[in-house]
């Protein structure tokens, strides 16, 4: 049976956040995501399209026109509380600190200094979304998520393990492996040398031991 | 609405212990920035902490305003219920969002003490919750600390009605924008 079509609109000012959340969620099949940059948009979108799913940044700008007002951007909570009111059928997903992981420059940054680029985010997802928490007085369809940047030491393992443990226990392997071998070399020549060792102080002993019966066997002068 | 109470004055050292923490904390609150210790300390025996989770609705607009509070960790947005025409409630606004160390819940000091703004948690909130009633007394009992909060915090009450200035600013650009556009 073929899968239903979901609709998911995704309500972020910062494109880089919008296209994480799409990434996110679009890997799941048979969804279909719409973005929206501002309010206007995103009720416009919730209007024609009655999505299954809206997440939304709660620091939404109110339009365009109105980027330059410091306090246009609390338009999410405001839209959240319309949609589970004018569509009740629709989940939303309220992100509550977008802006505190994403720079004023609207590039993700990185520990390292530098930020992520529309590119290298294709690899590395650098936010996670935690603690969904469903909304109190409307269960189940308003829920309010913590977001925040996924932690350097987790980006590093999940970026490497794959690769950087290959490469670190082959190296190992390598270096065991050489010095078992030279072990053994110098183990045989070891053995090799002690071996002649104890047969010419075992030969020197007998000869030692023997040196009376030699004399009288051969005699005074032979033997010198 | 549930509230977890999280911490209670108890008796002995824990309560040292808390107050000193509370003392810090209000003392990084620009309301209350300008007093010394002692006066700290009067106000951080009137104090209550608070968790409250996402979504949760700390004061409502239109209640009664016993208590006011600083916001410790999380967000809070303040938001204003809007009216159509025969009274119909048509939905909230939020005017501002309140972060780390600022005020909210000013009208607990301010006759008719009735909240102008719901506040609505946007995450995990901790919050130190001041008794209204108390403070009031307590601000009309000493002048030198009734004087400093209050010059404090008619700057937030400035903030605020600055902000919602804005925001109403910012609506009717839309709307000229809007029919602009037509």
């Amino acid at each position: 049976m073929r899968r239903p079509n979901v609709q998911v609109i995704v309500a972020s000012e910062y494109p880089e956040a919008r296209y994480f959340l799409q990434e996110m969620v679009e890997p799941e099949g048979g969804i279909t995501v719409s973005q929206a940059p501002d309010v206007p948009k995103a009720l416009t979108l919730v209007k024609n399209l009655k999505p299954d799913v809206a997440i939304i940044d709660c620091h939404l700008p109110y339009g365009a026109s109105t980027y330059n007002l410091p306090l246009s951007r609390t338009g999410g909570l405001d839209i959240a509380q319309i949609i589970t009111q004018e569509a009740p059928g629709t989940k939303v997903v309220l992100l509550n600190n977008l802006d505190t992981v994403i720079s004023t420059d609207r590039a993700l940054p990185r520990e390292d200094g530098d930020t992520y680029t529309m590119k290298n985010l294709e690899n590395d997802m650098p936010l996670v979304i935690r603690d969904l928490r469903p909304s109190m007085k409307v269960p189940n369809t308003l829920v309010f998520a913590d977001i925040e940047a996924k932690p350097q030491e987790l980006q590093v393992q999940t970026r490497t393990s794959a690769t950087d443990k290959t490469i670190f226990f082959g190296a190992l392997a390598i270096v065991l492996g050489w010095f078992l071998i030279i072990s053994m070399i110098s183990a045989t020549i070891g053995a090799a040398i002690s071996g002649v060792g104890v047969g010419a102080v075992i030969l020197g002993i007998v000869g030692k031991l023997t040196n009376p019966l030699w004399r009288r066997l051969l005699g005074k002068r032979l033997w010198r | 609405m549930v509230v977890q109470d999280v911490t209670t004055y108890d008796e002995g050292k824990k309560m040292d212990a808390d107050k000193t923490a509370t003392i810090k904390i209000l003392k990084e609150c620009h309301v209350f920035s300008g007093l010394n210790e002692i006066e700290l300390k009067k106000v951080a025996n009137l104090t209550e902490e608070k968790e409250y989770p996402a979504g949760a609705t700390i004061y409502q607009e239109g209640a009664q305003a016993e208590e006011l509070a600083v916001l410790q960790e999380g967000k809070v947005a303040l938001q204003m219920s809007l009216s159509a025409p025969g009274d119909r409630t048509t939905g909230r606004i939020t005017v501002d969002i309140v972060g780390r160390n600022e005020l909210f819940g000013w009208s607990a000091m301010v006759d008719p003490h009735v909240y102008t703004l719901t506040s609505v948690c946007l995450q995990r909130c901790k919050v130190l919750s001041i008794d209204g009633i108390k403070l009031r007394s307590l601000l009309g009992a000493n002048h030198h600390i009734g004087y400093q909060v209050f010059s404090e915090m008619v700057k937030v009450v400035a903030s605020r009605l600055d902000d919602t200035r804005r925001v109403l600013v910012s609506e009717r650009l839309l709307l000229l924008n809007a029919n602009n556009s037509k």
